[in-house]
């Protein structure tokens, strides 16, 4: 056993003090622990998958350069979310900026040319195939996709993250009673979703 | 409960947050009604689904890529730790936001407030420290150890030769200046004191932050720091005890009597006890007013004396202080026409 596997049992907030005092190996445990819940969490609201490699892998350098000033009020998977949930705030901000293009557009070497929807969907491996995602999972993804940011994070924290009301708001920035309420509608627009696409997809 | 309430809470009632009533109520109602039932199924068939999705598996380039990324920024990451205001800000987070910090900066109120107290109203006496800006001639200082009543001449004595500071001059210090010396030295950064030749000064500081100057002989020229309350200093001779209210006075001491000088501000002076007679003079501007031992107990004399020469642009009043019979205060102010004069402050160089 190395002397990262010696550690890798050892709790967030003693990691994170010897990250303070300069411990590489205890970064790349909370790295190892945590990444793949911050990269569903980025991919789930963000949706572009390359994109939220990009940003969790921010987030984890974002934090080790505040880790100094990391405070243990609540969990640091909480506190990860909160950076993550920032620069994604950013990024969602940018996108809307950008040129939209059609998907009927045309792109490509000459003689090779397809248009966007067919590259899109001819793209190999997707993560939730990666994932082992089955037909229902994706249509889920597909109609989280379809809901307003604000209540498609709090549903991605809440149920696909499975943090605590108190820890959403606290990641939102809102009050607790907003989450609440968020939540119930954000659920109740995503049951009806689910509902229509079952429909046109005939799954049960 | 209708359907509709149950519609409204069935989120929260399926993460626990609804009160205790409300609860009772909703699950009385789903157990008689079948649609609703069949709502609750529903969403928590989806709950479900959901959660199956808490986790992406990241490409195969994803870790090596993040573990280099990490090599890179590891040095420079590290390096930067939180600044001092970054700290106090964190060190106050700690003990207003957390419980356990709470009960102990309440149980620490108090021990606080006495450091505090301890801080502001006692300056450690041990710690004064004197800056030599100026010496003529031969000037000397000396630590007294006051226990023992005498200098304690192996210790700490040492000819102003050169300037500089001297730190922590004791409870008590001495400074002597020869036939020839004149020195000008600011303690504590608070106030400047000009020593004449053939003088020796005592200062002691108190240990609730003011300053006794003991004249024994010779001259000595104060200012006070604008920042220094001048009421925590007075100068004591033999003949007279010089209390200071934030002024530019001098204390002329001789075998005979002792006077004061006010340049600017209040002075009150009070004549000792045991000056068998020996003369005090008070003055401000050219104006001189002689007290003589123990004054008389009513000294309405000296109330609103007004001087008014070609060469002198203060007024003073001198009045006599309703606390004590024997004090006089001397106040002396630039008057509104001699605002175009030199301002004359006490300085023996």
């Amino acid at each position: 056993m190395g002397l990262a596997g010696l550690h890798a049992e050892l709790p967030d907030h003693e990691l994170v003090s010897r990250v303070k005092q300069g411990h590489k190996g205890s970064f790349e445990i909370l790295f190892r622990r945590y990444n793949r819940r911050i990269l569903a969490y980025i991919q789930r609201n963000i949706g572009n998958y390359q994109k939220a490699e990009d940003l969790t892998q921010d987030t984890f350098l974002k934090a080790l350069r505040y880790i100094h000033s990391y405070k243990e009020k609540g969990r640091f998977c909480a506190w990860l979310y909160t950076i993550a949930s920032n620069l994604m705030k950013n990024e969602l901000r940018s996108m809307n900026r950008r040129k939209t293009v059609s998907l009927d557009a045309v792109v490509g070497e000459e003689g090779q040319q397809v248009s966007y929807a067919d590259r899109i969907a001819s793209e190999d491996n997707t993560p939730d195939q990666d994932a082992g995602l089955t037909e229902l999972g994706s249509l889920i993804s597909q109609a989280l996709t379809e809901l307003k940011p604000k209540y498609r994070q709090v549903v991605v924290l809440c149920d696909i993250q499975e943090v605590s009301y108190e820890e959403a708001a606290e990641i939102m920035g809102c009050s607790i009673g907003t989450v609440g309420s968020r939540l119930s509608r954000a659920r109740k627009m995503l049951g009806e979703k689910l509902k229509n696409f079952k429909k046109e997809n005939q799954v049960l | 409960m209708n359907c509709g309430n149950v519609e409204k809470n069935i989120s929260r009632y399926l993460d626990g947050k609804l009160p205790e009533k409300t609860k009772r109520a909703m699950a009385e109602h789903i157990g008689q009604c079948q649609q609703c039932r069949a709502r609750i199924d529903e969403m928590v068939l989806l709950k479900e689904q959901l959660r199956g999705l808490g986790v992406v598996n990241p490409s195969a380039a994803f870790e090596p890529s993040f573990f280099q990324a990490l090599d890179e920024n590891w040095e420079q990451a590290t390096s930067i730790k939180p600044s001092v205001f970054e700290r106090i800000g964190f060190a106050l987070e700690d003990v207003f936001f957390k419980k356990r910090f709470k009960q102990a900066a309440f149980g620490a109120l108090p021990v606080l407030c006495s450091v505090l107290l301890f801080v502001f109203v006692g300056i450690p006496s041990s710690h004064v420290g004197v800056d030599v800006v100026r010496v003529d001639g031969q000037a000397s200082f000396a630590r007294v150890d006051q226990s023992r009543g005498a200098l304690d001449s192996g210790v700490g004595q040492a000819v102003f030769s050169r300037l500089g500071r001297t730190d922590d001059i004791g409870e008590n210090c001495v400074v002597r200046t020869g036939g020839d010396g004149k020195l000008r030295m600011v303690v504590d950064g608070k106030f400047t004191l000009d020593l004449a030749s053939r003088s020796e000064l005592f200062i002691s500081p108190r240990k609730n932050g003011s300053y006794v100057l003991k004249l024994a002989s010779g001259m000595v020229a104060v200012n006070t720091n604008k920042k220094f309350k001048g009421s925590n200093l007075s100068v004591v001779s033999a003949f007279s005890n010089t209390r200071v209210v934030g002024t530019s006075f001098m204390v002329y001491a001789w075998s005979g009597g002792c006077e004061t000088r006010v340049f600017k501000g209040t002075v009150s002076v009070q004549p000792v006890d045991s000056a068998n007679g020996g003369a005090v003079r008070v003055s401000a501007g050219h104006k001189t007013e002689v007290l003589e031992g123990r004054p008389a107990a009513s000294p309405t004399a000296l109330i609103n004396s007004e001087v008014d020469t070609a060469r002198n642009t203060f007024k003073f009043t001198s009045r006599p202080d309703t606390s004590s019979q024997n004090n006089y205060s001397v106040d002396s102010r630039r008057s509104s026409s001699g605002s175009t004069q030199t301002k004359v402050l006490p300085s023996l160089f």
